[in-house]
């Protein structure tokens, strides 16, 4: 039983597709990114997750519950959708006392989430300013400590600084034991804290990898400048080299020992090897 | 092992049955003091029409007849007076809070974003549903009740009183007028989300009072009091009580109303909410 389990889902707006052919599954522990360009079907496939739309064909669950038809498994869940969802008429309070309610557990987290993110839960939502009630709908998703929490653009209005801590949060609720599934377009939130992507592109799966292993493709991002010499690159392993003059960059995937006999056989007076960044890959998949 | 979501202690469908009540209070409250304010107005001038309404004397007994078959209003009796200050305030003007609040219940959610929100909570389609629906009656019943009370105590303050019992026979027709007009704009709004908006519940409303003037005016299309709710709320009950009430078209209404429920909540059960 897996939290998240998706099956040949297929959902269509009408002539529009949602979804085509969507399979995956989130294990337990698991901080899964889930990515895709716009239209790809991500927001599709959690709201069927979360049974807020019937799909077409195919099946979801959530700890083997379509949550479609029973409703009650969502005391399981936090989610945060990428809109800014809450009542607007109420204080984040009355809307945090709601969802305590109809989840059976207490408001005891909502005061440090609240400080950790710096937000005023007294005042009305339709006050607060677009990353306010971003704040706001987040604490709403976590204050419960839920098993699974699914997150459909989360940083959206967030700054860098309140950033960096909803994501220390997250960690911290993964280190409990909380599944995680994260959509977003922010490639950088997904590499720094996602052990697998599964990626979508018009309506289907085109990959689900652990990103351990896709470090491991993408190993190095080197640049080097020579002295002296202009000739070609010439290195097994080495991919989109770019020379400019003396000045070479390029991605490194194969023997470190077989890069090092390289370079070392090569005039260099300035060189930088770096951790190819992801994003770089996740955009492949973009075009 | 299957995973069995344990059953939450709490009563979800209390929790939000105070939760949509509280959304859609302010409004509840507009409209009850309003139309309670104006219809104690109109009984609190009726002393000031005296003169008038001994003019009414002077008009010939079968045109007298004729309008009060009509309109059900006596204009020499308070309760007449009542009757066809009512119409457009408390049938229409009433009618139209029923409806408004029949597509609201189910579109304020969709219209204001808040439907991912309440629609991930813990809780089924179904009890989100019967909430909604359970306020629907409750708001309709106090809206009526406090008029009605209101207006009790202007026609004992300004009048001479009246007969209780057909004063709420008379209120409760007007109480199922508005809830058959309240039911079929939320079912329609549960089956076609924001399609079935304000524009629509008005439409419905006087589209049918229309018809029912029509039906006064024209022998030929008496037929349509089996179309018109407004058909069913005689201001004769007012004054001669329950043996004015015309129960096969209330039976028909009745009818049609749970038709409606049944059609808005199937539907309801397919819909997308996000």
């Amino acid at each position: 039983m897996f939290p998240i389990e998706v099956i040949n889902l297929k959902k269509m707006y009408g002539n529009t597709i949602g979804t085509l052919d969507v399979s995956f599954n989130v294990h337990e522990g698991e901080i899964v990114g889930f990515i895709g360009p716009n239209g790809a079907g991500k927001s599709t496939t959690i709201k069927a997750i979360l049974g807020l739309i019937k799909p077409t064909s195919g099946k979801t669950t959530i700890f083997g519950v379509d949550a479609f038809k029973n409703g009650d498994i969502k005391k399981e869940v936090g989610y945060v959708p990428s809109s800014n969802a809450l009542y607007e008429n109420m204080t984040a309070i009355d809307n945090f006392k709601l969802v305590a309610k109809l989840k059976g557990r207490g408001m005891e987290r909502v005061k440090d989430l609240a400080t950790r993110l710096d937000f005023n839960v007294s005042r009305r939502v339709k006050e607060l300013s677009f990353g306010n009630k971003k704040k706001a709908i987040i604490i709403a998703a976590l204050m419960s400590s839920p098993k699974l929490i699914i997150l459909d653009e989360p940083t959206s209005g967030l700054d860098p600084i309140i950033q960096q801590a909803f994501f220390d949060i997250l960690r911290e609720e993964n280190a409990r034991g909380a599944t995680i599934l994260l959509s977003s377009h922010i490639l950088s939130e997904v590499q720094k804290i996602c052990n697998k992507i599964v990626v979508i592109k018009q309506g289907k799966i085109l990959t689900v990898e652990q990103m351990d292993t896709l470090r491991a493709k993408h190993l190095k991002e080197i640049t080097f400048e020579t002295n002296y010499s202009t000739s070609p690159l010439l290195l097994n392993g080495a991919s989109n080299i770019v020379q400019q003059g003396k000045l070479y960059s390029f991605e490194y995937n194969g023997e470190i020992k077989k890069l090092m006999d390289y370079l070392s056989a090569t005039d260099i007076f300035n060189i930088t090897i770096s951790d190819c960044e992801l994003e770089k890959v996740f955009m492949h998949y973009y075009e | 092992m299957k995973y069995v979501p344990q059953k939450i202690n709490k009563n979800p469908f209390k929790i939000l049955f105070k939760n949509e009540f509280k959304q859609h209070l302010k409004s509840f409250i507009w409209w009850t003091v309003i139309i309670s304010v104006v219809m104690f107005s109109f009984i609190a001038l009726y002393p000031l029409m005296a003169d008038m309404i001994n003019l009414m004397n002077a008009v010939p007994s079968e045109m007298m007849d004729a309008m009060i078959a009509i309109t059900g209003g006596d204009l020499t009796t308070i309760t007449g007076y009542y009757v066809m200050e009512s119409t457009e305030t408390l049938l229409i003007a009433g009618s139209i809070f029923a409806g408004l609040l029949g597509v609201s219940l189910i579109n304020k959610d969709f219209n204001g974003g808040s439907s991912e929100f309440l629609y991930a909570l813990p809780a089924s389609k179904g009890e989100i549903w019967r909430s909604k629906l359970t306020v629907l009656f409750t708001q309709i019943f106090l809206f009526n009740l406090i008029v009605s009370l209101t207006s009790l105590a202007g026609m004992y303050i300004f009048g001479s009183g009246v007969n209780i019992g057909s004063y709420f026979a008379y209120f409760g027709l007007v109480f199922i007028l508005q809830l058959e007009f309240a039911i079929v704009c939320f079912s329609l709004a549960s089956a076609f989300k924001t399609k079935a908006n304000a524009g629509v519940a008005m439409a419905i409303i006087f589209i049918s009072f229309i018809l029912n003037i029509i039906r006064n005016i024209i022998t030929e299309a008496s037929f349509i009091k089996y179309i018109s709710p407004f058909a069913y709320v005689s201001g004769l009950v007012m004054t001669n009580g329950l043996s004015e009430v015309n129960f096969v078209l209330l039976a028909i209404g009745a009818g049609i109303s749970i038709v409606a429920l049944l059609f808005g909540r199937i539907k309801y059960s397919y819909i997308d909410v996000a």
